[in-house]
């Protein structure tokens, strides 16, 4: 096999921040690179490196035996360099359509008519030929994830990057993402793909890097590199999340939730009944009912586009609902200001962590905490978020819009506990995170909990959501199909209710 | 100041794509109903001279004057995510080229349109390379200090005759309906001219930047061409329409000629008609005209109450009034999408 592209030493700085330091590795033609490392490894630096985007301190980057360092952004699009970004830049006013489009028209100089022609094929690749004509501007965060993916594949690239396309996606979704991969390998493509999902890189990569410290850490077979030593330590931590497949719900830990000591009527926090959200013509939510016990974890589990995400917008009075109640702590907020919800302690983190990106970290944080009851813990509360994020301290007074994109899930989650809320709302909270980072965050949010703080999780690994929470939810198709406490459910009955209502849909 | 710029862009931008969005559903009904349209409009415009007296004939000429101003911002503004506030250099230089060249040489006035046409993109060229080396605001008022240079240089140029500038005397021997059809000319030229862009490769890109540079450069797009082109463009058809307007004025002095209300009332008639739309400009070219006849006789307090209509236009309907319409119309006379 000859290689098709090498990085030789490659470092760059921010400042003091020396993100890689002598990074270096080759893929080969036709060849699946993974790339996993924890959340500030640099990953995203390098494929900004690679593109041309950032100028490297020092180091080579040879593509086609020809050192590319001179060459200029379009440039490397037009030598067959096509790329996705982890946080999704899609040109929201245009169609999807339109925007594969570009890929040919701009990445390849097509005709408008091949480029047409060759962005049907790839909307049917992606399977988005549904969502043609909508305006990309309206699509949810994984939609436009995969949109990301068909852009890039339609400027016929020899070496594609691809940066997080299976974060906060269910296993058959996962399933489908490397399918997309495999086939643009099957047609020739060169991929370097960063994932934090281990499943893509175990079964969608030929090799995988693990890269830490700025630093090649190993690079081999992928099931050899997540049984090496050195990744545990850096990078998949200790929990036995993804060794053993299928073991069923192990719900080892003893669930103490303070809900049990308070008399019956203080103990539901809210109550969700009979709600119908409309997003136009179309039904988004069918007669949704559910009741979130003070001092409990609740998840709840649906595939893309199963109205998860427009739930919860629902709860917190960013979409009107068309038929139903919601009550909080005995008000009904149903319809209420986002601002006047808010204030009555729910807090919720944004899907696809949006994070105001030319403000400081601390500024960020501080935005939380603009309510009256907040401002005065705000210092108290500072600590406890940087506590429980130490990268955050550490990156306190620099801009949002530099943080990795991990990083910034983290800010946006500190952002909405600095809030001191009464419930916290978690839209995918473990997208985009290193493994190690999700188990720390899991401890932090169950030391909240056991001071009494409620969350709502959006969570796609199916274990792992039963194994952190007192009680699910699974939506399919906007409905509720199966809920009950996570110890009582398996692994098995959740995914069958997936399959269960797919089969009759 | 630059986050204020930052959040009217991000204003336009959310502006725009909401625009876009009425756009695609909008395009269904598109098909004989626009050819029947195109067609009625086209007779109902050539045959004004035959029924409409010349008052009205002025107040069309302005109307669609003004729309090829508009449309030229909006190209830059609405499009390419160049906010200028210098576009009256052009009018200036299409003002003083038929000033020029009909008045102190005497020679015929359609010559000065196109020497209006070559000096503005010959300037705009010129003036390109400092000035793309600015970025967003810094780029905005450096276009305006531009046009306050020129408003300078012509009020101590000799061969513009200062600043008292000249009687462009042509205009009197011809008739309104003359003017009228120089207007129409240069106005659905506008039209067509910005209709083909979009519809071009060129439109891909540029409906690409407007939504996001830096991805549009990762895609493929060349920035700097791709917006110099606009640039040009939108300085060539000003420049013709410069022209127009000072043809219908016959008077044309450096201050006027480079004053930057020119632009501002570009902004009004592209913000209140819906940005990053074809149909907007024409719209707010109406509007604008209409109102300016009546505020006529409130010469103090006119800005004003343009100002306050278009604030409460913004409050009101953020996508313009375009964007009230887009909703309940279904008809895409301009449809620049791609099925
Ligand atoms: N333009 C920049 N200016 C300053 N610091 C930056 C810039 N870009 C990235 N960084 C910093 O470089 C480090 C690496 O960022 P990068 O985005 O590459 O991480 P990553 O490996 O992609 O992480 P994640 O898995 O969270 O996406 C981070 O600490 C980030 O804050
Ligand atoms: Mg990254």
């Amino acid at each position: 096999m000859s290689e098709l592209l090498r990085v030789e030493d490659l470092s760059i700085a921010f400042g003091n921040n020396q993100v890689l330091k002598g990074l270096s590795f080759e893929v080969n033609e036709n060849e699946v690179l993974g790339i996993i490392g924890p959340n500030g490894a640099g990953k995203t630096v390098l494929l900004n490196i690679l593109t041309g985007i950032l100028k490297p301190d020092s180091g080579r980057i040879i593509y086609q035996g020809e050192d590319i360092a001179k060459t200029k952004i379009v440039e490397r699009t037009y030598m067959g360099i096509g790329r996705t970004f982890q946080v999704p830049r899609s040109f929201e006013g245009m169609s999807v359509y339109e925007n594969v489009m570009i890929g040919g028209v701009c990445g390849r100089q097509m005709t408008e008519k091949e480029a047409g022609a060759g962005a049907d094929k790839i909307l049917a690749q992606i399977n988005m030929a549904d969502k043609r004509d909508l305006l990309a501007g309206t699509l949810g965060l994984l939609d436009r994830k995969r949109l990301e993916i068909g852009v890039a594949l339609a400027s016929k690239p020899r070496l594609l990057l691809i940066d997080e396309a299976a974060g906060g996606l269910t296993e058959s979704e996962v399933v489908s993402i490397i399918d997309i991969v495999r086939g643009a390998k099957e047609q020739g493509v060169t991929i370097i793909w960063i994932e934090h999902v281990l499943q893509t890189m175990i079964e969608g990569t030929d090799r995988t890097l693990c890269v830490a410290e700025g630093r090649n850490v190993i690079c081999g077979n992928p099931r050899d590199v997540m049984d090496s030593p050195e990744v545990h330590a850096v990078y998949l931590g200790t929990e036995e999340d993804y060794a053993d497949e299928g073991a069923g719900a192990d719900n080892d830990i003893a669930k103490t939730g303070t809900a049990q000591a308070l008399p019956p009527q203080d103990k539901t926090l809210l109550e969700i009944s009979g709600l119908n959200v409309l997003h136009g013509d179309l039904q988004a939510i069918h007669d949704v009912s559910m009741r979130i016990e003070r001092g409990h974890i609740v998840s709840i589990i649906g595939a893309n586009g199963a109205g998860k995400s427009t739930l919860l917008n629902t709860v917190m009075g960013i979409h009107n609902p068309a038929g139903g109640t919601i009550v909080f702590e005995g008000d009904d907020i149903t319809g209420k200001r986002t601002s006047a919800i808010a204030e009555k302690g729910l807090a919720m983190t944004p899907e696809g962590s949006r994070v105001f990106a030319d403000m400081t970290v601390t500024e960020n944080l501080l935005m939380g905490a603009y309510l009256p009851a907040a401002k005065k813990a705000k210092t108290e509360q500072l600590e406890k978020v940087f506590e429980m994020f130490p990268v955050l301290k550490e990156k306190s007074e620099q801009l949002a819009s530099f943080l990795s994109g991990g990083q910034r899930q983290m800010l946006s989650i500190a952002r909405a506990i600095m809030m001191n809320p009464k419930v916290v709302i978690c839209d995918e909270i473990s997208l985009g995170l290193a493994p190690v980072v999700i188990q720390d965050i899991y401890a932090k949010l169950k030391e909240l909990n056991e001071q009494g703080l409620t969350f709502i999780l959006v969570e796609q690994e199916i274990k792992r959501s039963l194994r952190h929470s007192d009680y699910s939810y699974v939506m399919v198709k906007g409905r509720i199909v199966l809920e009950g406490k996570s110890s009582e459910l398996s692994r098995s009955d959740v995914s069958d209710a997936y399959f269960g209502i797919n089969r009759f849909a | 100041m630059s986050s204020v710029f930052n959040k009217i862009k991000d204003n336009v931008t959310e502006g725009v794509r909401e625009n876009q969005e009425d756009a695609i559903k909008r395009g269904a009904g598109a098909g004989k109903r626009t050819i029947l349209i195109w067609g009625i409009a086209i007779i109902v415009l050539v045959t004004v001279p035959t029924y409409a007296g010349d008052y009205v004939l002025n107040v069309m000429i302005l109307m669609l004057l003004y729309m090829a101003l508009g449309q030229m911002w909006n190209l830059l503004g609405g499009y390419a995510g160049l906010v200028s506030l210098g576009q009256q250099s052009f009018i200036g230089i299409g003002g003083y080229a038929l000033a020029i060249v009909s008045q102190k040489y005497g020679l015929p006035a359609l010559l000065a349109f196109g020497i209006a046409a070559g000096v503005s993109v010959v300037f705009a060229l010129v003036i390109s390379i400092p000035i793309f080396k600015m970025q967003g605001v810094y780029f905005t008022i450096g276009t305006w200090i531009v046009s306050e240079c020129l408003a300078l240089w012509f009020s101590t140029w000799a061969w513009a005759n200062y600043a008292q500038g000249y009687n462009i005397t042509i205009t009197y021997q011809m008739t309104a309906t003359h003017i009228y059809y120089v207007a129409l000319a240069i106005g659905v030229g506008s039209l067509i001219v910005v209709f083909f862009i979009l519809r071009s490769r060129l439109g891909l890109a540029l409906m690409a930047m407007r939504d996001n540079e830096s991805a549009a450069e990762v895609r493929g797009v060349e920035l700097y061409r791709t917006k110099l082109k606009c640039f040009l463009i939108s300085a060539c058809v000003t420049g013709v329409a410069g022209a127009g307007i000072y043809l219908q004025q016959a008077f044309i002095q450096p201050t006027n000629a480079f004053g930057i209300s020119w632009t501002v009332s570009m902004v009004f008639m592209v913000v209140i008609g819906g940005l990053g739309t074809v149909e907007g400009p024409i719209i707010g070219a109406v509007i604008y005209v209409v109102l300016r006849q009546v505020l006529y006789n409130f010469p103090g307090i006119s800005m004003v109450i343009l100002g306050i209509i278009a604030i409460a236009i913004i409050l009101l309907a953020p996508k313009g009034i375009m964007g009230i319409f887009g909703r309940r119309v279904t008809i895409d006379i301009f449809s620049v999408r791609r099925k």
